[in-house]
């Protein structure tokens, strides 16, 4: 813990110190002999027109860079621009049915037959000879002229 | 015509300022010649953002924050392109030949750390404050203390021990 003393006593020797420290650039300055130097006004003018000249360069170019770069952006942020192509997503191909019959099942898509929903289902043809098909029909049986 | 102008004012500003910028790079460099080259430095950068400072106001403490930075800069460049080489070269400036006070103080000024030198000269030479100084050479205010008051120190020691040398002789 400090007291007032102390923190004033510490500033006054500081104050000296730098007080000592003035005194010892004065003597380094005055002591020292300074050629006569030509005035650098005009150099420093030519100069620091040169580096206007380039910072406003580079400002410039680097506003040019933005401005490409934002412009870039906007287009391809655009519904209809020039970026990837969204309108021309190919569709996929029709599977051959008229529109409007939904299938029940994958094997009715595949055979191609309109089927309906609701209806009954129809026969299919089929390979094997029927019983019907084997009573004997009055044409068949006209050859052996019997008739019960 | 307003290009005019504001040259005009620059050319006046650094026509009335230019010694005393170059006493202050002299203090910190240590040679009269790159205090001349530090000076021209300081005045190129300055009038490159004239209109700027001039708006802003307070040139001068703008003309010595610039000097103070470009030789921090200059030397930082400067130890970084340093080569070791097999034998060191005596140093000239740190053993004065002649007891001269002035040379001894400077012998022991230059001994100091650049940044030291730079805290020694604005807080002492330039009279700027703490905060001035901290703001200059981007550091804190603590940092200005300490460095302050461990310049002070060594500086001390420095002379004393530089003193001791030249009168022994």
């Amino acid at each position: 813990m400090s007291d007032g003393y102390g923190e004033h006593g510490q500033r006054g020797r500081y104050e000296e110190e730098g007080g000592s420290v003035r005194g010892a650039f004065e003597v380094i300055l005055d002591g020292s002999r300074e050629p006569v130097f030509p005035s650098v006004t005009d150099a420093a003018v030519v100069g620091g027109r040169r580096i206007r000249r380039r910072r406003t360069a580079v400002s410039g170019a680097a506003g040019v860079l933005v401005a490409a770069v934002l412009a870039a952006g906007v287009v391809a942020a655009l519904p209809g621009g020039a970026g990837p192509d969204r309108s021309s997503v190919p569709m996929a191909p029709s599977s051959g049915r008229p529109s409007g019959s939904p299938s029940t099942s994958p094997s009715d898509s595949a055979s191609g037959s309109p089927t309906g929903t609701a209806g009954p289902v129809a026969p299919r043809p089929s390979t094997v000879p029927s019983k019907q098909t084997a009573v004997p029909t009055p044409s068949a049986l006209a050859p052996s002229g019997s008739v019960p | 015509m307003r290009e005019a102008v504001r040259e005009r004012e620059f050319r006046e500003f650094a026509e009335a300022r230019q010694g005393q910028l170059r006493r202050s790079a002299y203090l910190l460099c240590g040679d009269w010649h790159q205090a001349q080259d530090l000076t021209q430095t300081t005045l190129m950068k300055l009038y490159a953002s004239w209109g700027r400072v001039r708006r802003d106001g307070n040139v001068e403490a703008y003309a010595r924050t610039i000097l103070t930075r470009a030789f921090i800069d200059q030397y930082r460049k400067r130890s970084w392109r340093e080569e070791p080489v097999d034998e060191v070269p005596e140093p000239a400036s740190v053993e004065p030949v002649t007891p001269e006070l002035r040379l001894v103080m400077q012998a022991a000024l230059m001994e100091l750390p650049p940044r030291y030198r730079a805290v020694l000269v604005l807080r002492f030479w330039e009279d700027w404050s703490v905060e001035q100084t901290a703001e200059a050479l981007r550091v804190t205010p603590g940092t200005v203390k300490s460095q302050s008051a461990r310049g002070l120190v060594r500086l001390r020691g420095l002379v004393e021990g530089l003193a001791g040398e030249t009168s022994g002789r």
